[in-house]
């Protein structure tokens, strides 16, 4: 089984709350199953941490929302081509609480894979001790 | 080589031999993106073990690299188990994806 564990898919939803335009290539699903048939790619794993990174500087307000907006358009599309994709959700790791109880809720409910994270978001980076409760909760 | 290296800091950063060798145990490296030369990919899975290197490509960032990402790695000389291991073992079994 060839699995790509690193692409990425955007939904128009979650694109306008981000502060640069996201690839058009990424609003392709059909390409990225065209790809994987000429590629011999059984399961693309897709991620994009930078959805958060991004909003920090458009849409700080909304991080939680689009969070939640992003876990759910990601697993539609995995329950859509099950067996083709899979996803990881994505997170503020600084922020407490209720994005720990998004990360839940992607995984267990939403059965996203885990969860990927940028090194630094805004000049905040993994080693802050206020990502600790999020390190706590992933491991 | 790099592993030994990087466990030659293990005293600067107050780490015991045995510490790091579990810590780094649970680090995992992808291969994305696929600008790399088959060369460098075979490089790296001997430097940090065909166990914690994941094919990955950054798709769409450039459209072919899916495609491309393949190429580099079948050229990598890497063994039958090895190729296994890095195309999809390895993250099938980190990430709990059951083989098709």
């Amino acid at each position: 089984m060839i699995i790509d564990c690193h692409s990425h898919i955007m939904d128009p939803r979650v694109a306008q709350y981000m502060a640069t335009e996201a690839n058009p290539n990424a609003f392709k699903v059909s390409w990225l199953l065209d790809q994987q048939d000429q590629a011999g790619v059984d399961v693309t794993i897709m991620n994009h941490p930078a959805v958060i990174e991004r909003m920090l500087v458009k849409s700080p307000a909304s991080l939680l929302k689009v969070a939640q907006m992003y876990d759910d358009t990601i697993a539609e599309l995995v329950q859509k081509h099950k067996g083709r994709l899979e996803a990881l959700a994505v997170t503020y790791p600084f922020g407490g609480d209720p994005f720990l109880r998004e990360f839940e809720r992607a995984v267990k409910d939403l059965a996203l894979k885990g969860v990927m994270v940028n090194p630094r978001y805004g000049s905040e980076f993994l080693d802050s001790q206020r990502a600790f409760p999020f390190f706590q909760l992933a491991c | 080589m790099l592993k030994e290296r990087i466990r030659g800091l293990g005293g600067f950063f107050r780490t015991s031999k045995a510490d790091f060798e579990s810590r780094f145990n649970r680090m995992y490296f992808d291969s994305a993106p696929a600008w790399w030369s088959a060369a460098q990919m075979g490089v790296a899975v001997d430097a940090l073990g065909p166990g914690q290197v994941l094919f990955g490509t950054d798709y769409p960032v450039v459209r072919e690299w899916m495609a491309k990402g393949r190429v580099i790695m079948d050229g990598a000389g890497l063994g039958a188990e090895e190729q296994r291991a890095v195309m999809g073992g390895n993250a099938a079994r980190l990430l709990g994806i059951d083989a098709l």
